[in-house]
């Protein structure tokens, strides 16, 4: 079934999408039969145990959902009454907080990536190691150390602070402290994952523009800004997507580190945490439901507004 | 290209096909026929059943009383699913809303009445009318909890009941004498204050959790001061009555006078890690506790009666149930079960293995002369007098909003009085609308 | 990018001209930042060490006085680890692989193929990548429920075969490789099933293990979904384990720490073991 060979131009293209579109274009259709067995097994999982699932929600975001089911069709009530509860706006709030700060990994760990993975660099192995663990940890477990840490009265926290004479709060019961230890937990994690892409990415610079750049006498730091962040847009771009959807959903973190008694929690919580506690607590299913398709929708206009932005300050080339 | 996307839909039909049941939600239960009504049941019945529990501590008597159930019915096997606390319940959630319920499980008072009432649980008449469950056997405080309706769905296990722990060891040193029985809260607040003092501040003198738990906490000061939490009949709440509000009162002064460690030092550790770790002299605790306390503090362990108020010294009685799924695959033998749970032989175990009081009457025995070092009896006395613990059709809904709203007065962010007031209204209206 | 199938690695020479206070400093930043991240980790190994009292002192005691080895023994003795970690093995090599096969196929075809609802479907896989998992776990459940695979290792695994993470990450792999390999190949008469097997196959070796390792990482620590849907001891993983254990013995700091240290330390090993191979599979994968 193979597709007759078609003429190309031996001009190696940009590998961009859009490179790679006009490059596909030139190329007859082969037989439907082939993508579809490709894409089979992987659809069939996704439609059936993800995207079906997903469409249940959605309908049950507009019913009324008795604790152990059964459904009364309400509309959009549920929808309506999210968009007057304070607790909801309020989380918004409270995700945005906490995304921006996890955010910061995404500079931190751009410096460190391309600190690690200079050429000639010795000790590599060690340092990879000691940044990369985070991300290899089990999140329950790491989050209870956390949650010692961040103790009032015995907590390490607390301890080094105390140190440089400041009497620390108490964090995790404690607005604003208790998003920011939230958040700094979250930072650290990300850290971990960011790292492994944002390194992979700087070993794809080739050395030659290094050279180049320091026959023309750049300093490090002009080569840093010069030749390192333009080149390794395309992977910031990919590990801000996966981030920002990461960082939207959190909840096991606040889960762990606060509990669900906590007053801390209206300044603390995000969405995804409204909807466990709504499902779970209040057994109000549908409104949760309503709440989660709203996370869903958050996540998927931010992910189409950096899709749309990324051609103003991604380089790919 | 067309044959994918049809391959695809394929796809989605046939697993929309295959949930269709699950897509219009919904667990058809309906309670009753003719299979589920009790009947003795045969030696030889066969069945596998599930037995779901929430704590690890009472894994080995558990075990021990399905040990003793399989002696009579060699060929049922059960086995036990231990889940923590907060995953058990969103576990059992989840398996509700798909009629895949363990065999039997436990219950405990706040969740039982949305259960029953959802039709999730096998309603027991046919076990109470064939004699296999006997009202008079059983603690009538723990029997009515798991009443809906003059309905009987549970069976009940165990007793909890409230009385306070102290160290003697942190009493002696501070030079503060062990509580003795008929003691007051004003005795309670000096000898607090007296460790406090004496430890000049290290120490804290008295705590519970307030944080977390009422019915641990308040619910008992507030009966000791002659208030109520819920009415006879839940159709509205206390907390108009001055009772009410002086048993609140009592726990903002303990916490906003530094006799307890603060709210927010109780979030970051438990009343019991303080109690455990030698920070916290006496500590508001339960007949749960007793095991985990006495592993912590060995000899130094003392207990005793609650401190009266203005109104004597009763306690909130609770204590949990096994029921019974409305849809079961095996009702006969869990049926059979669930008599065997009720009976003697498995109160004693429970007794023996000192972690839990069973709600047999006559069994609790071997659970209170367990400990030689504590007089154990006091759980005795109190769940003698008790008052039983308030619940509703939706219990949390109502009690998610008491603490939400009772948290800030125990900070000292708030009035005792005019949040007692707001609360009387909102809880009201909870009320109303179950 | 140019495209460079096959990378040689950096010679670790040491560059000229580069002044040695900028490497010191550079060194410095690093050690300190490194200390700072595994500090977590250190502390959760002192505490697994320590006397509950101990991790409870004020000040914090930063080493355990008499280090308290029994903790570890402890954990054996409150759960079944020895059968738990098999599951936790057997769970995640079962998704490793499906992913990284499944994904290798759906991402190559997303990538390579020409046919029409291709940036649909994308889109379609993108939109599940987006959906909070919490939100349909009671659907699911009741999928699997329907299925009768409730309490076995399938109900555990099948949702998990195939991702839309994995599938992302590959089709971003594939649009990184040159053409002209395909192109000779298609020459030949090869179809595309020979093609992706024989030529694309080998070439997104290292995309193929960059999924794997996330593969593993998420089937080992996920926790949710094994926890709803097991009944028994049978068939639960480490993850369940470790968090029934942290709901029973809540203020048992030492065997908690000592317990969750036991679950991770098998993939820390392979981390270790592996991870130049780690950074190398993940280069050029969610990249270009």
């Amino acid at each position: 079934m193979s597709a007759p060979p078609t003429a190309r131009s031996s001009r190696s293209a940009p590998s961009t999408d859009a490179g790679q579109a006009r490059r596909r274009s030139r190329r007859l259709r082969g037989s439907p039969l082939w993508p579809a067995l490709f894409l089979a097994p992987t659809l069939l999982i996704l439609g059936v145990f993800h995207l079906w699932p997903g469409v249940q929600t959605l309908w049950y975001s507009f019913t009324e959902w008795g604790a152990f089911g059964g459904t009364t069709f309400t509309g959009i009530a549920n929808y309506a009454r999210m968009l007057k509860d304070p607790e909801i706006i309020r989380s918004f709030l409270n995700t945005a907080v906490f995304t921006l700060i996890v955010m910061i990994s995404i500079p931190i760990g751009t410096v460190l990536a391309s600190m690690i993975e200079r050429p000639g660099m010795r000790f590599r192995s060690l340092y990879r190691t000691l940044y990369f663990i985070p991300f290899v940890t089990m999140p329950a477990a790491v989050a209870i150390v956390w949650k010692i840490i961040f103790n009032g009265d015995f907590g390490v926290a607390n301890w080094l602070l105390s140190l440089i004479g400041i009497s620390g709060p108490y964090w995790l019961s404690t607005p604003p402290f208790a998003l920011i230890a939230v958040s700094i937990v979250g930072m650290w994690s990300a850290m971990g994952f960011n790292l492994i892409l944002l390194s992979a990415g700087v070993r794809e610079i080739p050395r030659e523009l290094y050279e180049a750049a320091e026959i023309d006498g750049a300093s490090p730091l002009r080569q840093f800004f010069s030749v390192t962040v333009p080149l390794m847009t395309p992977s910031l771009f990919f590990v801000t997507i996966i981030t920002v959807i990461q960082a939207f959903q959190q909840f096991d973190l606040i889960f762990i580190m606060l509990g669900t008694n906590n007053i801390a929690l209206p300044e603390t919580q995000g969405l995804v945490f409204i909807f466990y506690a709504q499902a779970f607590i209040n057994n109000d299913k549908g409104y949760a439901a309503a709440i989660g398709i709203l996370a869903l929708v958050v996540i998927g206009l931010l992910t189409m507004l950096q899709f749309r932005l990324q051609k103003r300050w991604v380089h790919y080339d | 290209m067309r044959s994918l996307t049809r391959r695809s839909l394929l796809g989605l039909t046939t697993a929309a096909a295959v949930s269709g049941l699950a897509a219009c939600g919904g667990s058809s239960s309906t309670p009753g026929g003719s299979d589920t009504t009790y009947s003795a049941a045969p030696e030889d019945l066969t069945a596998e059943l599930r037995y779901a529990i929430w704590d690890k501590a009472q894994e080995p008597a558990m075990q021990k009383i399905v040990d003793g159930f399989t002696t009579k019915f060699p060929n049922i096997t059960v086995s036990i699913d231990v889940s923590e606390f907060g995953s058990y319940w969103t576990k059992i959630q989840t398996e509700a809303s798909s009629d895949s319920l363990p065999d039997v499980f436990w219950m405990n008072p706040p969740n039982f009445q949305l259960y029953a009432q959802n039709e999730i649980l096998m309603p027991l008449t046919s076990m109470v009318d064939g004699g296999a469950l006997a009202k008079e056997n059983y603690t009538p405080a723990v029997w009515d909890l798991y009443r809906l309706d003059d309905v009987q769905y549970g069976v009940p296990k165990d007793n909890d009941a409230m009385a306070i722990w102290f160290n003697k060891k942190l009493l002696k040193e501070y030079g503060v004498d062990e509580p003795a029985e008929g003691w007051t809260w004003e005795d309670l607040r000096a000898s607090a204050e007296a460790v406090v003092s004496g430890s000049g501040g290290d120490v804290y003198g008295f705590s519970g959790p307030v944080n977390s738990a009422g019915n641990h906490s308040w619910y008992n000061s507030v009966h000791q001061a002659g208030g109520y939490i819920l009415n006879e009949d839940h159709t509205a709440c206390g907390y108009d009555q001055p009772g009410t509000v002086e048993g609140v009162t009592f726990w903002r002064d303990l916490l906003a006078d530094g006799l307890s460690p603060s709210i927010k030092q109780l979030t970051d550790t438990s009343f019991d890690d303080w109690f455990s770790s030698g920070k916290l002299a006496m500590a508001a605790g339960g007949t749960w506790q007793t095991q985990p306390f006495l592993e912590a503090l060995g000899d130094d362990l003392g207990v005793i009666s609650w401190a009266a108020g203005s109104a004597g010294n009763q306690v909130c009685v609770s204590g949990l149930s096994n029921v019974m799924p409305a849809v079961s695959k095996n009702p006969q033998a869990s049926m059979a079960f669930l008599e065997y749970l009720g009976g003697e032989e498995a109160a004693i175990a429970q007794a023996e293995s000192g972690v839990v009081i069973p709600a047999f009457n006559g069994a609790a025995d071997p659970f209170y002369d367990s400990i030689e070092t504590l007089d154990l009896r006091v759980f005795e006395d109190a769940i003698a007098q008790g008052f039983s613990n308030p619940a509703t059709k939706n219990t949390k809904e109502w009690q998610s909003v008491e603490l939400e709203m009772l948290l800030p007065v125990f900070t000292g962010e708030a009035e005792v009085e005019s949040t007692c007031e707001e609360l009387f209204t909102t809880i009201n209206n909870l009320l109303a609308k179950e | 990018m140019t495209d460079l199938a096959t990378k040689p690695s950096h010679p670790p020479t040491r560059r000229p001209g580069r002044r040695s206070y900028g490497t010191a400093l550079t060194h410095t930043v690093l050690l300190v930042g490194g200390v700072v991240m595994v500090m977590p980790l250190l502390y959760q190994l002192m505490m697994s060490l320590s006397s509950n009292a101990e991790v409870q002192s004020v000040p914090p005691s930063l080493w355990p006085e008499r280090l308290q080895w029994h903790n570890y023994a402890d954990v054996f003795s409150t759960i079944n680890f020895g059968h738990q970690l098999y599951i936790s093995i057997l769970i995640t090599v079962i998704r490793v692989i499906a992913q990284v096969l499944l994904a290798s196929l759906s991402g190559y075809a997303f990538a390579r193929m020409r046919f029409r609802g291709n940036g649909v479907l994308l889109a379609i896989v993108l939109s599940v990548m987006m959906i909070p998992p919490q939100i349909y776990l009671i659907s699911q459940y009741q999928l699997i429920h329907q299925l009768g695979w409730l309490n076995t290792v399938m109900g555990i695994v099948t949702p998990g075969l195939a991702t839309a993470f994995g599938t992302f990450l590959m089709r971003q792999f594939f649009l990184g490789l040159p053409d002209e390999l395909e192109e000779a190949a298609r020459l030949d008469g090869a179809n595309p099933f020979q093609i992706f097997s024989r030529i694309m196959m080998p070439l997104a070796r290292n995309g193929m293990f960059a999924l794997g390792i996330m593969t593993t990482m998420w089937s080992w620590n996920e926790l949710l979904w094994p926890l709803v849907i097991t009944t028994d001891d049978t068939v639960r993983p480490l993850s369940v384990g470790i968090a029934n254990l942290q709901g029973q013995y809540e203020s048992e700091y030492p065997l908690m720490m000592a317990a969750s240290l036991m679950a991770i330390a098998p993939i820390l090993i392979l981390f270790i073991v592996f991870q130049k191979r780690v950074i190398a599979g993940v280069a050029r994968t969610g990249i270009k």
